[in-house]
């Protein structure tokens, strides 16, 4: 009972330092290799090299499971929000272009955009408000 | 550099992964936290600095795009906003539909 107590309490614990690790370092390989393309090619071509590779992994059907593999490491780059975006284009394809894709593509980015543009607003009129104060 | 960025990218996915595995919230919920925060930093100046500290590994990261969005609109306008990330939403969106097109979903 005891026993069994610890091993409840010590197993799930292991595997969040695990997880942890893990996405720290592949967070880390995708930081390194942006930075090698930002000081070479600019941060556009960055941007665009790595949700063309993510775009297209995801119609592979590889990401899931380099996701399983890297947890959060690739989910928040923007290689995270370009799968989001094709995932969701490439689930509803059998639903038709207007009633699938095109109402479910941006099912799951759209809160990304959502929540940053209403952020993004209510601080610029803070900013506002206390440039003129 | 290069050893700056892989930290800092490092670091925000090992804080996102401890957040994922410690709460109920989705990876949706966290890039969307992670966006806001991002605005945030950029309210207070502080991302900039992170960029011109960390490189790219500071551009790739979810919070770049609250950053933008943040930034174009003190700088173009409020309602400008969304030209400061159009190449990351454009592209997206053109190479979703390229994919569409191609591929059909697995199981």
């Amino acid at each position: 009972m005891n026993y069994q107590s610890v091993v409840k309490n010590l197993t799930p614990k292991e595997k969040r330092l695990e997880n942890a690790f893990i996405a720290f370092f592949s967070g880390g390989l995708i930081g390194a290799m942006s930075e090698i393309l930002v000081s070479s090619l600019g941060v556009d071509v960055m941007l665009i090299a790595w949700i063309v590779v993510a775009s297209l992994l995801t119609g592979l059907g590889k990401f899931d499971t380099i996701v399983d593999y890297l947890k959060m490491g690739v989910i928040i780059p923007i290689t995270g929000f370009a799968h989001s975006v094709s995932s969701a284009a490439l689930e509803y394809k059998e639903e038709g272009f207007i009633t699938g894709i095109g109402a479910n593509f941006l099912k799951l980015a759209g809160s990304v955009i959502l929540y940053g543009v209403i952020a993004a607003s209510i601080l610029a009129l803070v900013r506002c408000l206390l440039w003129l104060v | 550099m290069i050893i700056k960025s892989f930290i800092f990218t490092g670091i925000v996915c090992l804080i996102a992964q401890i957040i994922k595995d410690n709460t109920r919230l989705t990876s949706g919920h966290i890039t969307s936290l992670f966006c806001m925060i991002g605005a945030f930093l950029g309210f207070f100046g502080i991302y900039d600095r992170f960029i011109a500290y960390f490189g790219g590994g500071a551009s790739v990261v979810i919070m770049s795009f609250g950053n933008t969005l943040y930034k174009t609109a003190i700088s173009e306008g409020i309602l400008n906003m969304l030209s400061g990330v159009s190449i990351g939403i454009v592209t997206s969106i053109i190479m979703a539909f390229i994919i569409t097109l191609i591929f059909r979903v697995k199981d």
